[in-house]
């Protein structure tokens, strides 16, 4: 009797995990954490040491920077989970405000179920993140999974994402500053120029074109000869391109638009 | 004792001087105005010559006149005006000034004869009022000093017959050009051009006529260039009447000075034309070129300027205009406190513009 009940239980608990996991089970209540650690792959210390982390980022940039591991995907595709999990949960809005894909952030997926692991970026950092950025953090992480590294494959999205917006800054506070003063100068000096020009009226001529007597000119001897002629080859340049890494943008499932990329592991 | 005239009115005695708006010669004492024909046939009744003294050359005077010996004084002549008696020095390539002292103007009839008579010239037909607006009108420059304003600079403008010569030549010229034509074409995998080289020459003749050289060593020649053309349609039989009103210069440049700058001239326009005939090529090279003007004609005309000589700052600022046609020319100098400015303001003003745009744009 005892084992009957033994295994109807386990049966019923094997049901019960069969089943999938809705996805309102990824909706949280406070955006205040950035650590979501469902796949259970992390200790508690990496997860505090990554929450201080991505807190401190999300204060200092202002943008959520989330770090998620999953068991179960119900969506298409990892990708598409990592960024329905930034919008649905509208990570990255600012002054309590919720507009659906108008946030500014990344969520860094580590997807146990489709073994890969997945990066998505929204507002400020994907436009601080080009193909080349998110090809590179997508290498490096990919060096840490290959051994389980899990945490270290966060901890480099995390640094990787904060240098790109870190670097997108100081790239925007040249140009507010450097570009206004080039095209200022360039102006000032066109204007200077003209200015100076008003003050030049005289050029004194240098031929007699003017006081030819018409029809007086009279051709007395004229030849043309062909002296050589070379003919020289050259490769036409190769117009295929190599082929392209992961990233460039997208647009979800939700219809928000994103950049990123995945690997598997 | 140099020769001078003064020009009198028929009616009333008062100066007559070349009117270019009338293309008469007027009196501003009562109105009068009279034809070239009407003032020669008046004869010498109305013309007053100074005289001579007899047996002294004006050789000997100009070296017993102001009592020094030196031995520069062959350029200068001296004349008695013959409204108010003064004797006044003036340069000998001078043939028409005005008396220092009353103002009159004064044709200097002896420095015009011999081979320093001129054949032909142009009267003016731009009066001192309207070259005195233009040049206001061209001065009125965001950079010009303030000096330039000043009316009594402005006054100085001063109508000047200038001597120039006419040539009429005929130019040789020879030219052996190296050109080439490119072919490209290009198949999947590989483009190919192909270059065929040429020689090519040519020869011709090529005349010229009237090509102005002025023949003054007093003006700028690059001022009198750029103030071309003139229309040598208007050219009339030299009298010196048409000197009367105005300042005039006799020829003083060599010959052979002024036949250069002609023959430059003429030889740069031959050489076009003779490139114009070249054919088509993508590069064209000339190896060799001779080019040769022989002169046929030189006519020393008299030619109408209005000038004003202007200094500032230690450099010489000239303005000149035909004074046929009115064409201007001249350089204006630059106020750099004003340039500073200007550039100070406009980048200013510029920069903040453009800094709000970035921020739009950028969305900060």
């Amino acid at each position: 009797m005892k084992k009957i009940i033994t295994c109807l239980v386990a049966g019923l608990l094997m049901v019960l995990m069969a089943m999938p996991v809705s996805a309102n089970d990824y909706i949280v209540d406070d955006t205040s954490q950035k650590v979501y650690d469902y796949a259970a792959i992390l200790t508690k210390e990496q997860c505090d040491s990554l929450e201080s982390y991505a807190g401190e980022l999300s204060e200092k940039y202002d943008a959520d920077f989330v770090i998620v591991t999953i068991n179960e995907n119900n969506r298409s595709s990892s990708q598409d989970f990592a960024d329905r999990f930034f919008d649905d949960n509208y990570f990255g809005q600012k002054d309590g405000k919720k507009e659906y894909g108008k946030g500014d952030g990344m969520v860094f997926l580590i997807d146990m179920d489709y073994r890969q692991f997945s990066l998505s970026t929204a507002g400020l950092v994907h436009k601080a993140m080009g193909d080349d950025e998110v090809d590179d953090l997508l290498d490096h992480a990919a060096v840490k999974m290959s051994t389980e590294d899990y945490y270290g494959a966060c901890m480099t999205s995390l640094d990787e994402s904060a240098d790109a917006v870190k670097g997108y800054f100081a790239v925007r506070g040249v140009i507010s500053i450097g570009a206004p003063l080039g095209l200022a100068a360039v102006v000032s000096a066109i204007v200077l120029f003209v200015l100076m020009s008003f003050s030049k009226k005289s050029k004194a001529a240098v031929e007699a074109g003017r006081y030819i007597v018409p029809d007086s000119l009279h051709i007395t001897h004229e030849y043309e000869v062909k002296t050589g002629s070379h003919t020289s080859v050259s490769r036409k340049p190769d117009s295929s391109s190599k082929g392209g890494g992961g990233g460039g943008s997208h647009v979800s499932s939700g219809g928000a638009s994103h950049g990123g990329g995945s690997r598997s592991f | 004792m140099a020769k001078n005239m003064n020009y009198r009115c028929l009616n009333c005695g008062g100066e007559l001087a070349w009117n270019p708006e009338l293309q008469l010669w007027k009196c501003d004492y009562c109105d009068s105005s009279f034809t070239l024909d009407e003032l020669e046939a008046a004869g010498k009744g109305q013309i007053k010559k100074d005289t001579i003294d007899q047996g002294k050359t004006a050789q000997e005077e100009e070296s017993t006149t102001d009592g020094t010996t030196s031995a520069d004084h062959s350029h200068l002549v001296e004349y008695s005006c013959s409204y108010c008696g003064a004797k006044i020095i003036t340069d000998a390539a001078t043939s028409a000034t005005f008396c220092a002292y009353c103002q009159s103007p004064i044709v200097i009839s002896s420095q015009l004869v011999g081979d320093f008579a001129p054949e032909r010239l142009i009267p003016f037909v731009k009066t001192k009022a309207a070259v005195m607006e233009e040049y206001k009108k061209f001065i009125k420059k965001p950079l010009t000093p303030k000096y330039f304003y000043q009316q009594n600079n402005i006054e100085k403008l001063t109508g000047v017959y200038i001597p120039f010569f006419l040539y009429d030549s005929k130019g040789r010229g020879a030219l052996d050009i190296h050109g080439t034509r490119v072919t490209v074409w290009e198949d999947s995998k590989n483009r190919y051009t192909k270059t065929d080289t040429y020689r090519y020459e040519i020869a011709g003749d090529l005349d010229f006529e009237n090509v102005p050289v002025d023949a003054s060593s007093k003006t700028d020649d690059n001022a009198m260039d750029s103030i071309e053309p003139f229309d040598f349609k208007d050219m009339v039989e030299f009298s010196p009447a048409y000197l009367a009103g105005f300042m005039a210069e006799r020829y003083d440049e060599d010959d052979d000075a002024t036949k250069d700058r002609m023959e430059r001239r003429a030889n740069k326009s031959l050489k076009d034309k003779l490139l114009q005939r070249t054919p088509s090529y993508h590069s064209t090279n000339v190896v060799r070129e001779d080019l040769q003007m022989d002169v046929k004609k030189r006519r020393y005309v008299l030619l109408p300027t209005w000038i004003l000589n202007t200094r500032y700052n230690g450099k010489e600022y000239l303005f000149a205009m035909n004074g046929q046609t009115g064409k201007f020319v001249g350089n204006l100098p630059i106020d750099k406190k004003k340039l500073l400015l200007y550039g100070l303001s406009t980048f200013t003003g510029s920069f903040a513009v453009f800094w709000l745009i970035t921020r739009l744009v950028m969305g900060m």
